[in-house]
């Protein structure tokens, strides 16, 4: 395997393919990462809001009491 | 033995209770794979002898459709167990699937239209890879609509898994649609039957890249099914227990 670029400014203008090389892999990139770690912070929103429902039943059932 | 884990993977609690160690190890092992082939593909592979270095381009395109295709029949498998079966798991992918599917369509689209500048000297053309493949973006986001349309979730659950198996009738029209059309989008690269028109320093890369999407696929897809779970089965005790966890 021999390593196909002279330069760092080579391997990123890629003769001219450069850019559409490179934002390919970007996008993609990103793509990925949000439908990855979307989950965490889904679990934290969950967390958060069960929390508020469970306070919120426990304030009603306070006030049913008195 | 028999059906046992079929049922067990009926149960989500099971699956959920499962799938916590999987995570953590199926992300790292996609995370390695697609970094060192990222580096792989664009420090040591050579450039194509016609197209140049766009050709780089082909180790996302090739593995986001694989994505996008496979996804599609994921995702209507599903929605058939969930049909005839009622597996409230099989539902629950249904719906994590689709979005998924639709981003890697998507990424598919732009990626294929971002290596078709430099070598068709279009971003876009109606032909029939590309017209089918639009057809099974708006698909899956027919889906996506279907599931956020409805408040009773079954009635979601019902209508979209129909229409992601009616929509099952798009899939070898993209497969063969490079055979029966002979447009700008070549025909494939990599058969089964016979061997490859590629050489192998530029092939391994790329079956090693659909392994990480692979791995990547299933990481993200367990996540997401994670919290389906949790939303779902939130008055059971056992996601109680965990909420009560997460407060301390």
């Amino acid at each position: 395997m021999k390593f196909q670029f002279d330069s760092f400014s080579a391997l990123l203008s890629m003769e001219g393919h450069g850019m559409y090389v490179w934002i390919s892999y970007a996008i993609v990139l990103i793509g990925m990462l949000y439908f990855g770690f979307r989950p965490n912070w889904q679990f934290k929103q969950f967390v958060k809001q069960q929390k508020r429902i469970q306070l919120q039943e426990q304030q009603i059932a306070q006030r049913n009491k008195q | 033995m028999g059906w046992q884990w079929f049922h067990r993977l009926g149960s989500p609690r099971w699956f959920y209770q499962k799938t916590e160690a999987w995570v953590r190890w199926l992300g790292w092992l996609a995370f390695l794979i697609i970094a060192g082939t990222i580096f792989w593909v664009m420090a040591f592979v050579p450039k194509d002898y016609l197209q140049g270095h766009s050709f780089r381009i082909f180790y996302l395109h090739v593995p986001t459709s694989m994505m996008a295709m496979g996804g599609y029949y994921a995702m209507a498998i599903s929605g058939a167990i969930g049909l005839i079966w009622r597996m409230k798991l099989a539902d629950m992918s249904m719906r994590c699937i689709a979005p998924m599917g639709a981003a890697f369509t998507f990424l598919a689209l732009v990626t294929g239209g971002l290596w078709g500048k430099p070598t068709w000297g279009t971003y876009w053309v109606w032909d029939g890879r590309t017209t089918s493949t639009l057809i099974l973006f708006f698909l899956y986001m027919g889906v996506v609509a279907l599931q956020n349309a409805y408040q009773n979730q079954q009635m979601a659950d019902r209508f979209s898994a129909l229409l992601a198996l009616v929509g099952m009738v798009n899939i070898p029209i993209i497969k063969w649609s490079v055979d029966w059309w002979n447009t700008l989008h070549q025909p494939a690269t990599i058969k089964l039957t016979e061997e490859s028109t590629m050489h192998g320093s530029m092939l391994y890369p790329l079956f090693v890249m659909m392994v990480g999407f692979y791995c990547f696929f299933a990481w993200a897809l367990i996540k997401a099914i994670r919290i389906e779970i949790l939303r779902r089965e939130y008055r059971t005790d056992w996601v109680k227990q965990i909420i009560a966890a997460e407060n301390k």
